[in-house]
C-alpha cells in the first residue's frame, strides 16, 4: 500500500540525479578541451612576448619549435604580409582574414593567433579532438532533457490513466448507473481510491435498492388491509351511502399509495425502464376515453416508457376533472422538436404568481377542496415529462380556465 | 362439474381467510398457504386446478416462487402485487403468471379473472386468440368473446375487429382500414366504415355510447385500445 506518492518521489528524484549526472560528464567533457584552450593562450602570449624583443633566426625558430611541443600542435610566426617566417609542424590555413585582430578563429579548424607590436602575427593550431561549443552544450543538456522526459512520461501516464478510468465509473455511477465499479489495479493510493469507491458505491447501491425494497413493501403492507376492507364491504349488508364512501376512500387512499411510490421511483430514476415508440394520439385517446373525453389532433410518434406516458396523460385529464370540471379540449400534435400534448380546461385558471408552484409535491392552490386529488398528480406529470427530455408548462386559456402543454422530443 | 380446487398462496391470515370465504360462496374449494415452502409442499403432494400467488411472502419472493412451480408444473397462476410498480407486471408475466391483479382488488374481478384462467386452461389456444382484459378475438374460430361470452357480428366486422385490434395502440384512417379489410369480404361495400365500426362496439364494448376499447379520434380515424379493463 501507499507506493504512489513514493513511486512519484523516486521518479522526481531519479530524474533529477540523472540529469545531474549527465550535467556533470557533458561538463566534464566540455571543461577538458576549454583547460587546454586557455593553455594554449598563456603559452602562446608568453611566446609571442618573448619574440618581442629582437632576436635571430635559430632562436626564434627555438622558441617556435618548444611552443609547438608544449600545445601539441602546429605554429608559424607570419609577418605582416602574410609569408611565413619560421614554422612547426604542418602547415596550416592562416589567411588575411585571421592576420586582422588577435584571437581564436574557428574559420577553418581553431586557430589562435597573437599579434606582436611589430605586426608580424604568431599563429597556432593545437590538435584539440574535443572542441565543444556552447551550442554543442545546449544541445546535448536539451537532449537529456528530452530523453528523461520521454522516460518518465509512462510514470505519469500510468498514474492519470487509472484516475481517468475512476472518473469514467465515478460519472457513470452518478449518471444513475448503480452498478458501476472500477476495476482495482495495482496496490497504491490509487488502487485505495478505487476500493473505496466501490465499497461507497456497494453502500449506496445498497440503501437505494433498500429504500425502494422499503416502499414497495409499504405499498404492499398498505393495500392489504385496503383489500381486506374491501371485500369486507362487498360481504357486508346492503349497498348504502356508507359503503359508497368507504369504497371511495378506498380508492383515493389506492391512488395516493400507489403515487406516493411513483414519485419517489420516478426521484431516483434518470432514464425511463423501457423505450418504445408510441403514439401519443392514440395513447392519449385511450387514457381520456376513460374520461368520456376525445382527443384531436394528428398520429406523432414519440419514444418513451408507455406505462409512464399512460400515467402523464390520465394525471392531466385528472387534475382537470378535479380542479375545472373537466378538460375542455385535448390536443395531440407535432412541432418543429417534437410532440406536443394540450389540455385545456374552462376552469377557475391559475393565478400567475402560483403558475410554477403548482408542479411542486403536495402543494394545494388556494381555494383547493381539501381532499381532492393526491397532491402529486401535476409533480408526477413534471417527473415524467422531465425523464423523456421534455417539460410541462401551464399558461392561461384565453377565455379562461387553464392549458397545460407538455412537450417531448421527437424519436 | 365438481368444484375448482384453488390453491391461495397469501401471508395475511385475515385475508386469505376473508378471500377463501368470498371464494367458497362462488363454488372453488380453496386450500390456503401462508409461506412459498408450504406452497411448494402443497404443489408437490396434491393437485389443483388454479394458484393465486401472493407477490411478497414472508419467505420468499413470489416471482421467484413463480419460477420454480414453472420448472415442474404448468398450474395456471392469477398473481397479486401491490398496484405501483409497472415493472412487476411485465416480469410476473414472463415468468409464466397467467394473469395479474392488483391489490386492493375488486372480489369480483378477482372471480372474472379466476374463471378467465380456468377457462383459457382448459380451452389451450394456438396463438389464434387476441386477448384484450376481458375481451378475446379468436382468430381460429372467427368469433369475438366478451367474458367468455360469444357475441355476434358479421364476416366483414369481425375482419374489421381484427384489422384494428392487431395494430392496437395506433392510428388507423379509414382509409388504412379499407385497404385492410377489403381483400376480407365484400359484403355492403357502400356502407361506411363509421356504421361497421358502431355494430362492432354494439357487440363489444360495455356501453357503446362511451367506447373504451374503440375509440374514434375526430380528423385522423380510430384507434382500439392497448390497455382495456384496467
Amino acid at each position: 500500500m501507499r507506493r504512489l506518492h513514493r513511486r512519484l518521489y523516486l521518479a522526481i528524484i531519479g530524474a533529477l540525479l540523472a540529469f545531474l549526472v549527465c550535467t556533470a560528464f557533458v561538463w566534464h567533457a566540455a571543461a577538458e578541451p576549454l583547460s587546454a584552450m586557455w593553455g594554449v593562450e598563456t603559452a602562446t602570449r608568453m611566446s609571442a612576448a618573448m619574440l618581442e624583443n629582437p632576436r635571430d633566426a635559430a632562436q626564434e625558430q627555438e622558441i617556435v619549435t618548444t611552443l609547438a611541443r608544449q600545445v601539441h600542435g602546429d605554429v608559424g610566426l607570419f609577418g605582416a604580409d602574410g609569408t611565413a617566417l619560421r614554422y612547426d609542424g604542418r602547415p596550416f590555413e592562416f589567411t588575411a582574414e585571421h592576420r586582422g585582430q588577435s584571437g581564436w578563429h574557428f574559420r577553418q579548424g581553431a586557430v589562435f593567433g597573437e599579434r606582436l607590436s611589430d605586426g608580424r602575427m604568431l599563429a597556432v593550431h593545437p590538435r584539440l579532438r574535443y572542441l565543444l561549443h556552447g551550442l554543442h552544450v545546449l544541445l546535448i543538456l536539451t537532449s537529456v532533457a528530452a530523453v528523461l522526459a520521454l522516460l518518465t512520461y509512462p510514470i505519469a501516464r500510468g498514474i492519470t490513466a487509472r484516475l481517468a478510468r475512476l472518473r469514467e465509473s465515478v460519472q457513470k455511477f452518478g449518471g444513475g448507473d448503480l452498478t458501476a465499479r472500477v476495476a482495482i489495479e495495482g496496490r497504491d493510493e490509487v488502487a485505495a481510491l478505487a476500493t473505496s469507491f466501490n465499497e461507497s458505491a456497494s453502500r449506496v447501491e445498497q440503501l437505494v435498492r433498500a429504500n425502494q425494497q422499503l416502499l414497495a413493501n409499504c405499498s404492499h403492507e398498505l393495500r392489504t388491509p385496503l383489500t381486506r376492507m374491501r371485500l369486507a364491504i362487498e360481504r357486508g349488508a346492503e349497498d348504502g351511502e356508507a359503503n359508497a364512501e368507504l369504497r371511495r376512500n378506498i380508492t383515493e387512499l389506492d391512488a395516493l399509495i400507489g403515487e406516493l411510490l411513483l414519485t419517489s421511483r420516478l426521484d431516483a430514476a434518470k432514464r425511463p425502464e423501457r423505450m418504445e415508440s408510441i403514439d401519443l394520439l392514440a395513447l392519449a385517446a385511450e387514457e381520456a376515453a376513460y374520461f368520456d373525453r376525445e382527443v384531436s389532433g394528428s398520429p406523432v410518434s414519440v419514444a418513451g416508457d408507455p406505462l409512464l406516458l399512460r400515467r402523464l396523460v390520465r394525471n392531466l385529464v385528472e387534475n382537470a376533472r378535479v380542479h375545472a370540471g373537466g378538460a375542455s379540449e385535448i390536443r395531440v400534435g407535432s412541432t418543429g422538436q417534437g410532440a406536443e400534448l394540450v389540455v385545456e380546461d374552462t376552469g377557475p385558471g391559475i393565478a400567475a404568481e402560483d403558475r410554477d408552484r403548482i408542479f411542486e409535491p403536495f402543494y394545494r392552490r388556494p381555494g383547493a377542496q381539501p381532499g381532492s386529488g393526491t397532491g402529486l398528480g401535476l409533480s408526477i406529470v413534471r417527473q415524467i415529462a422531465r425523464l423523456h427530455g421534455g417539460e410541462v408548462t401551464h399558461e392561461p386559456r384565453d377565455g379562461g380556465g387553464s392549458r397545460f402543454i407538455v412537450r417531448l422530443p421527437r424519436v | 362439474m365438481t368444484a375448482h380446487r384453488l390453491l391461495l398462496v397469501e401471508d395475511d391470515a385475515r385475508l386469505a381467510s376473508m378471500v377463501s370465504d368470498y371464494l367458497g360462496e362462488a363454488g372453488f374449494r380453496t386450500t390456503r398457504a401462508a409461506t412459498g415452502a408450504a406452497a411448494m409442499q402443497l404443489v408437490a403432494s396434491e393437485s389443483f386446478d388454479a394458484m393465486i400467488l401472493d407477490l411478497m411472502l414472508p419467505d420468499a419472493d413470489g416471482l421467484d416462487l413463480c419460477r420454480s412451480l414453472r420448472a415442474r408444473s404448468d398450474i395456471p397462476v392469477l398473481m397479486l402485487t401491490a398496484r405501483g410498480d409497472p415493472l412487476d407486471r411485465v416480469v410476473g408475466l414472463e415468468l409464466g403468471a397467467d394473469d395479474y391483479l392488483p391489490k386492493p382488488f375488486e372480489p369480483r374481478e378477482l372471480l372474472a379473472r379466476l374463471r378467465a384462467i380456468l377457462r383459457r386452461r382448459s380451452a389451450p389456444d394456438s396463438g389464434q386468440v387476441l386477448r384484450f382484459g376481458r375481451l378475446e378475438i379468436d382468430r381460429g374460430a372467427r368469433e369475438v368473446r366478451l367474458d367468455g361470452q360469444r357475441r355476434s357480428i358479421t364476416a366483414h366486422q369481425f375482419a374489421l375487429l381484427v384489422a384494428l385490434a392487431e395494430r392496437a395502440g395506433r392510428v388507423l384512417s379509414r382509409d388504412a382500414l379499407m385497404d385492410l379489410t377489403r381483400g376480407a369480404e365484400l359484403e355492403d361495400f357502400d356502407r361506411s366504415i363509421d356504421v361497421h365500426i358502431s355494430r362492432v362496439r354494439a357487440a363489444i364494448e360495455d356501453d357503446p355510447k362511451h367506447p373504451r376499447r374503440i375509440l374514434t379520434l375526430r380528423g385522423a380515424g380510430y384507434v382500439f385500445a392497448k390497455e382495456q379493463d384496467r
